[in-house]
């Protein structure tokens, strides 16, 4: 009798299971399907896009135009974020397939996360590139050199902030200071830049009557 | 290079005897080809297209030789008669169809076949000949063309006259390709072992002579060729002339022509430089003659002194044989009718039927040509030969300066084109994975 219940339960056990395993075959071939297609996708777009950025010559210029030479080929991190996004646009088929929507909206944030620090980077890469591509093409003072490096530097800290971990307010915050620090040390280059004859001749003329106060 | 003296005159008088059909067979069928198209329904527009398009073909062809001569000198005789023959096969071919590509296709083929069989001849012509046979052969083909062109036109009209209208073009063209294909059995009695793997200079000696003569050849040509498109249409349309004077002025003109082959055939540069400026008043004559039938007497002139001149082409050629090789003065020769040819089909096209600016261009390039003769090409010239030489150098330096460098900027241009075309797909491609990516989501 308990053999028979036993016998029974597995036999209803494996029914289910193999019903499960039914159900979930579309979606399973599916995402076999997707797989070949994104891996053929990947190698079809890795021979064209090979083939472009070597008539494109894409680091010889961003070298020659910016000046600097960067620590990673420029044409391969083309190719790598399009290889990326064949392969998210493959697992967000997938995830799509099996995941109840709560879950793909956290796949759709973390995707955005990624984008934003990808954006920053981008954005970084091509804000040096324009400041070193004027720089070597215009003579300026070493000091000067160095400002707009700082000014940068801020703003690009400011971004960064952005995608960290910190609570909204801690965020705020410390965007506001950067804000205020940027603009104060902008409004004092710009005061420098403008006045700086006049103000070099006024302290002259203060330091010189001082002294002659003292010696007088 | 030439074979003895028995063989020789052999070969002149079976290239002689060649041209004496092809002369008729050319009338009948070439000669009649704008007629044909224009009795089919095609317009001005459709037939400045055939004539254009399969111009531009030899000419492309014609480059290609030029790359590679070795064509030239390996199998002659198979690679003649198969170009002669289809040459002539191709005109019982294009009165079958009126479709616009399809006779665009065959009047191509037979353009570019007549282009490898000039360039055969001439390559028969000075690869076996002696400079002064050359000459003569040039002179007798010359009239004999004149000859049997006259005995083709005459037919032609005939034919155009008193055949039925349904297929006259097609028994007429017939006919024509029959002639010419005798004329193809002719030249295949001719033996030409001694020209197989003929060798050719790698290094031109002099090439600003070269660049000089195919300069002047160029730019009288079509000087000659733009006179001819307009001074028909002028003499009807603005003289008020009758119909049949085209036909006239072209009969006298042919004759003339025929004559003047043997006149100036064993004239000095000198004196054929004296027929290029007498040549170079023609288009002055002719503005300045109001009455219709004094043109057929200009025609008369303009046709003799015509002959003189074009020798000088030839003839320049055959003192350059020895190191510039036969191969290459074959091809440039045939090139050079045809780049006129197109150069005056492209003027033709930008001025139409401003007759004054059309006579203007002639005349001006007519001159400029008499100004090449006279002080730049060194066994033409009126002034010392070292001077010219100096000339000639100059010209061909300051020429091949502003070619190279003009190759190179447009190779630049085009490479940055291409690279930004690259850049641009790349951009592209990523931008419709991650806008898709963004699809999915949203949809999500």
């Amino acid at each position: 009798m308990l053999q028979e219940d036993l016998l029974k339960l597995f036999g209803e056990i494996v029914a289910q299971v193999f019903s499960e395993i039914i159900r979930t075959l579309p979606k399973i071939l599916t995402t076999l399907i997707i797989f070949i297609i994104a891996f053929v996708v990947i190698r079809a777009l890795n021979a064209f896009l090979g083939k472009a950025m070597k008539i494109a010559r894409v680091d010889e210029v961003f070298t020659r135009f910016s000046g600097f030479l960067l620590p990673f080929s420029l044409e391969k991190f083309i190719i790598l974020l399009a290889d990326i996004g064949i392969v998210l646009v493959a697992f967000y088929a997938i995830v799509s397939l099996f995941l109840e929507p709560r879950y793909i909206q956290l796949i759709n944030d973390g995707i955005y996360y990624g984008a934003r620090i990808i954006s920053i980077i981008v954005i970084t890469l091509v804000i040096f590139a324009i400041f070193n591509a004027v720089i070597i093409r215009v003579k300026v003072d070493p000091r000067i050199r160095v400002y707009p490096l700082v000014i940068i530097m801020l703003l690009v800290t400011a971004m960064l902030i952005d995608i960290t971990a910190l609570s909204d307010e801690m965020k705020r915050a410390l965007a506001m200071g950067l804000s205020i620090g940027v603009g104060v040390a902008i409004g004092a280059f710009a005061v420098w830049f403008f006045f700086h004859e006049y103000l070099d001749a006024f302290f002259k003329a203060k330091m010189g009557a001082e002294e002659k106060k003292d010696h007088g | 290079m030439a074979v003895n003296p028995k063989a020789s005159w052999k070969i002149v008088w079976i290239l002689t005897l060649e041209i004496l059909l092809a002369g008729a067979y050319v009338s009948l069928t070439r000669g009649l080809f704008v007629i044909y198209l224009a009795s089919i329904g095609y317009n001005i527009n459709s037939i400045s297209l055939v004539m254009f398009s399969s111009a531009l073909a030899s000419i492309v062809f014609g480059l290609l030789i030029y790359k590679h001569p070795q064509f030239l000198t390996r199998r002659v005789k198979p690679k003649l008669i198969a170009f002669h023959a289809s040459e002539r096969i191709m005109w019982l071919l294009i009165p079958l169809t009126r479709s616009l590509p399809v006779i665009l296709s065959l009047y191509s083929i037979q353009l570019v076949s007549s282009f490898f069989v000039s360039a055969f001849i001439s390559y028969i012509a000075y690869g076996s000949l002696t400079e002064d046979m050359i000459r003569d052969v040039t002179a007798k083909r010359s009239a004999a063309n004149g000859i049997s062109s006259i005995i083709g036109f005459f037919a032609g009209t005939l034919l155009l006259a008193l055949l039925p209208p349904e297929d006259k073009f097609k028994d007429i063209f017939m006919m024509g390709s029959l002639i010419g294909l005798i004329s193809t059995l002719i030249i295949s009695t001719l033996n030409l072992s001694h020209l197989e793997g003929r060798g050719f200079p790698r290094v031109v000696e002099e090439p600003e002579k070269i660049f000089s003569s195919s300069l002047f050849s160029i730019i009288f040509l079509s000087g000659s060729n733009i006179l001819g498109i307009a001074w028909a249409p002028y003499v009807i349309r603005r003289l008020g002339g009758a119909d049949y004077m085209a036909s006239l002025m072209s009969l006298a003109g042919t004759i003339s022509n025929t004559i003047a082959s043997l006149f100036w055939r064993k004239r000095t540069f000198k004196a054929l430089r004296v027929s290029l400026m007498a040549n170079a008043l023609g288009p002055i004559f002719i503005l300045v003659t109001p009455w219709p039938i004094a043109h057929t007497t200009i025609s008369i002139y303009t046709s003799f002194t015509y002959t003189g001149s074009s020798f000088i082409t030839a003839f320049l050629f055959a003192r350059y044989n020895r190191w510039f090789g036969a191969v290459r003065s074959s091809i440039l020769l045939v090139l050079f009718n045809n780049c006129a040819q197109m150069v005056a089909s492209l003027v033709g096209l930008f001025i139409k039927e401003d007759f004054i600016a059309v006579f203007l261009a002639a005349l001006i390039a007519k001159l400029l040509a008499a100004l090449l003769v006279l002080f730049v090409i060194p066994e033409t010239a009126i002034i010392p030969e070292e001077i010219a030489r100096t000339y000639s150098e100059i010209l061909y330096n300051n020429s091949l300066m502003g070619y190279q460098m003009g190759v190179e900027l447009s190779k630049e241009t085009i490479m940055v084109s291409f690279r930004f075309l690259a850049l641009l797909l790349s951009i592209m491609t990523l931008y419709l994975i991650y806008y898709l990516l963004w699809l999915l989501m949203s949809l999500g």
